[in-house]
């Protein structure tokens, strides 16, 4: 058995979930092996882990006045992890009783039961190239949620499988990891300053996360298209805290304990933190990933025709891929084709796995509803990738927000600039990591408070960015893979 | 993507082409002509007062898909026709001085938010009433066709401000009746030796690197209809162009003073040198302003950027720093914020054998297997100083293996030029090795 630095089985466990992890929230962990697979990532890990031994942590401090970095201190990496996403296109569901938009949406040539045609991402790790190549034409909205740890070393291979509806195009496609710091151009993913990935070919972008906190990622290849298109998903840094037992070090800085043999004490608590604060620790967490769409330039799109972006006027306003009511829908089990707990890999032409009425929302996996007992801390980690602003409002359960654009809100000498609000404002790109604590049991909105954007194509008040917010009474054990 | 877009890219990029080689070309005279940064109107910082003579004017503006725009603007004759507006720089405790001539056929004024007690000829400038109190002007105005008017104050705080007309703001702002105010730390000796934008320790930055992201946009048709002097209906309005410093990408990191954009003489490519002992060793201050009607989500890529000020304010209360890191920055309608930025090679990536050897540890992709646009900033390596094989047929705008990032409205359909993308408010980053180029 190969160990990581700490000493541990490369099989790196998480903080066990008090409940059979309903607030799983990374589609990456969920093909690492939890079943017990042993895969190809697993043993590449293995060789990473095992040439590495132990040394310092690459700890650096990335804000503008930082001091400067003596580069590479011995970088060690606590962990790898490897992930095989696909970009294709392919076809969604927006609420189908939405009013709809003459001429454009539901699309005529939308495969029944879906409505609209989108770009995006899969997670296709571990696939066989059968099973990768079959992802052509099955693209998901929102992509994958990712996370990483952070000191580890991340390594993200993109794979463009070309558009099954448009093959006279020849877009290329690209990773941006929207927020990394410090970047490098070539895993930057613009293509004017590096490269990008033509169809049929792969590009494996490298990442070693220093920073904790809520990030994003996207395609930056004719980026006004593809995002729009939906090629867009959220990505967060766990700290070295929610693994390992922190000590301060000769700055009062706090750093991971090293035991007698050199080696990183692992906490055994199971506790979880946003940032490296015991300040910032939660018990359960959620993804709340806003975008919209412009069912017109959908429409264009897949019906070779030209859009002017300036003029984007969007039609529906979606949490995690999905505009009221479908957020409250549950999560599409064995969305990660990878996991075989739930089944294989799944496609609606041949499709093994009966999906009954969750049907069409086969490539929306993610329910955007939110579970939580009394009493819980939760967190929400809400990031941006839409194009016009929203106020993401909870009325009456304060909210606690922590971290801004996966900075914790603490000044340059560790002044506490965190605050409650009850209306969270974000910008295009923007993320926030927002903690609350679950009230009295109940069913509560968590919503946009433009009313613009609760209705879906038009403006009834029924639909858009809304979902629910159900919280249990305290000694309810949440069901396994209840939300997610 | 299709035909018109690729040929709409091509035509940018080859302007771009133009604009690198003239970059180094004219670098020999870089102390003169400041290629880079903030170009200051001429001003002296040991006068007691800076005066300056602001003329309206008209004239056109070009964009990188090849549409002339004809614009409003205001002048002080170092060009006859400006967008935007001169930047005015001035020092912390001076009087500011400045006397507006009217050559349009409306009324216009000035209003300077952020500054207190301004004068208009000698009287409290503040919003005019017409008999039935409707706002007509929020500033006494220079009277249509030739009227003149002196507005004074002290510049009591550094920080970033604008000026714009006060007078029918949501059409004159639009045509371009707007430009920066600096005011600097009163210890400050000129603007091309500040290091420090409001005097305190936080908010210090490397001398000469300091850039100037005035953000707005434009309707062609509004600009079309206030040329051919008809009516406009505003219901209608939609924006198609959206500028920093009055260019729409890639035109943005053009040079200052550019032959080819004769009319919009500011550039806003932010340059910096990697940190390190030899290389800089304080980050770059942006100072950013907003004068359109909406928000812009500012994104830069590279790294995360401190917000160290909004609307001329540092961010400190009680002697507490503020200031936080923000990977998109939000500067509100007609705002300021003002921003570090530095990067550094924190995992010290080194393709050289040696003692600092540390390869990147994943294949870099070949470039027979990757899609390069026809003209890129990439040196077709990933190291930073080095430069790789350039594939045939691609031509490079790189110099010395120096990193290029984006930064752009990450509402992306402002990153456009009518709707086509890698355009719009969108500019460079350039990250030069420690050694230089």
């Amino acid at each position: 058995m190969s160990t990581d630095s700490a000493g541990q089985p490369a099989q790196h466990p998480r903080p066990t979930p008090t409940d059979q992890g309903a607030t799983v929230n990374d589609e990456n962990a969920a093909s690492e092996g939890r079943s017990g697979l042993i895969s190809r990532r697993n043993v590449l890990r293995a060789g990473v882990v095992g040439a590495a031994g132990v040394g310092v942590l690459g700890v650096a401090s990335t804000r503008g006045t930082s001091a400067i970095a003596a580069g590479n201190a011995g970088f060690t990496a606590t962990k790898s992890d490897t992930v095989h996403l696909v970009a294709t296109d392919g076809w969604v569901s927006m609420p189908t009783g939405a009013d709809p938009v003459p001429g454009y949406w539901p699309d005529t040539l939308a495969p029944d039961p879906y409505n609209m045609y989108v770009f995006g991402f899969r997670n296709v790790t571990g696939m066989t190239d059968a099973q990768v190549i079959a992802q052509r034409g099955q693209a998901q909205i929102s992509a994958p949620v990712l996370g990483f740890d952070e000191g580890s070393e991340v390594k993200i291979t993109l794979t463009n499988l070309g558009l099954s509806q448009r093959p006279d195009l020849i877009d290329g496609h690209t990773l941006h990891w929207h927020g990394f710091n410090n970047a490098i151009p070539i895993f930057d993913g613009v293509p004017e300053m590096s490269a990008s990935v033509p169809i049929g070919k792969s590009i494996t972008y490298y990442y070693r996360p220093h920073d904790a906190g809520t990030y994003m990622y996207h395609c930056h290849f004719e980026d006004v298209e593809h995002v729009q298109m939906g090629m867009t998903g959220l990505l967060f840094v766990r700290p070295f805290m929610s693994t390992y037992v922190m000590v301060p070090d000769a700055t009062g800085k706090l750093v991971p304990q090293r035991g007698a043999n050199g080696q990183l004490v692992r906490r055994t608590d199971g506790k979880k933190f946003v940032f490296n604060d015991a300040a910032t620790a939660y018990d359960r967490e959620y993804p709340l990933f806003l975008t919209e769409n412009d069912p017109e330039d959908h429409w264009r799109d897949a019906h070779i025709q030209i859009s002017d972006w300036s003029t984007y006027s969007p039609g529906f306003a979606l949490f995690n891929g999905r505009a009221f009511p479908d957020t409250i829908e549950p999560s599409v089990p064995g969305f990660n084709p990878a996991n075989i707990a739930y089944g294989p890999p799944t496609n609606r032409q041949g499709n093994p796995q009966d999906l009954g009425t969750l049907e069409r929302l086969r490539y929306q996996p993610r329910s955007a509803l939110i579970e939580a007992v009394e009493g819980e801390t939760v967190l929400l980690r809400i990031a941006h990738l839409g194009s016009i602003r929203h106020t993401i409002t909870v009325d009456g359960i304060p909210l606690h927000v922590i971290g801004s654009d996966a900075s914790q809100l603490k000044g340059p000498h560790g002044e506490d600039t965190s605050y409650v609000t009850n209306s969270v404002g974000l910008g295009a790109g923007e993320s926030r990591d927002v903690l609350f604590k679950a009230p009295k049991p109940g069913t509560y909105l968590i919503y946009d408070r433009n009313f613009m954007n609760l209705s879906n194509t038009s403006g009834s008040g029924y639909g858009g960015m809304l979902t629910h917010l159900v919280v249990y009474p305290t000694g309810t054990t949440l069901a396994a893979g209840k939300t997610v | 993507m299709n035909l018109t877009r690729i040929t709409a890219f091509g035509a940018g990029l080859v302007v771009i082409a133009a604009a690198l080689v003239s970059t180094s070309t004219a670098s020999v005279a870089a102390s003169t002509t400041q290629s880079e940064g903030i170009l200051c109107e001429p001003s002296n910082f040991a006068a007691a007062t800076a005066d300056f003579d602001i003329s309206t004017s008209t004239g056109h503006i070009s964009m990188p898909d090849g549409n002339v725009l004809f614009s409003w603007g205001f002048s002080t004759g170092t060009h006859a026709f400006q967008l935007p507006g001169p930047v005015l720089c001035v020092k912390q405790g001076q009087k500011v001085s400045i006397t507006l001539t009217n050559t349009l056929d409306e009324d216009t004024s000035l209003v300077f938010p952020g500054q207190e007690n301004v004068t208009a000829d000698n009287m409290p400038s503040m919003p005019q009433v017409d008999g039935s109190n409707r706002v007509t002007s929020l500033a006494p105005v220079a009277t249509k066709s030739g009227g003149q008017i002196t507005y004074s104050f002290t510049a009591t705080k550094p920080g970033t401000y604008l000026y714009e007309s006060g007078t029918d703001p949501v059409k004159q702002v639009e045509m371009g009746l707007y430009g920066a105010l600096i005011v600097y730390p009163d210890t400050t000796v000129s603007q091309d030796t500040a290091v420090n934008a409001y005097g305190d320790p936080g908010t210090a930055f490397q001398k000469g690197r300091e850039f100037l992201h005035i953000i707005s946009q434009v309707d062609p048709a509004l600009h079309l209809a206030v040329e051919q002097k008809k009516p406009f209906d505003w219901s209608h309005y939609q924006a198609h162009y959206f500028l920093i410093n009055g260019r729409s990408a890639p035109d943005s990191v053009s040079p200052n003073d550019a032959s080819w954009l004769p009319s919009q003489p500011y550039g806003s490519m932010v340059h910096v040198k990697e940190q390190a002992p030899l290389g800089d060793t304080a980050p770059a201050l942006v100072r950013y302003i907003n004068v359109m009607p909406t928000d812009a989500a500012f994104h830069p890529h590279g790294n995360t950027e401190t917000v160290i000020a909004e609307d001329g304010q540092q961010l400190r209360k009680n002697g507490v720093d503020d200031s936080y890191g923000s990977f998109l920055v939000d500067i509100g309608a007609n705002r300021t914020v003002d921003a570090l930025f530095s990067w550094t090679n924190v995992d010290g990536y080194n393709p050289t054998p040696g003692t600092d050897f540390n390869p990147i540890p994943v294949q870099i992709s070949p470039y027979q297997d990757v899609l390069t646009s026809a003209s890129t900033w990439y040196s077709m390596s990933p190291y930073l100083g080095h430069v790789g094989d350039l594939p045939a047929g691609v031509t490079s705008l790189n110099q010395c293996g120096e990193y290029y990032h984006m930064a752009h409205n990450h509402a992306l359909q402002f990153a456009t030029n009518f709707g086509a993308s890698f355009g719009g408010q969108m500019t460079l980053i350039r990250i030069d090795p420690a050694a230089g180029c």
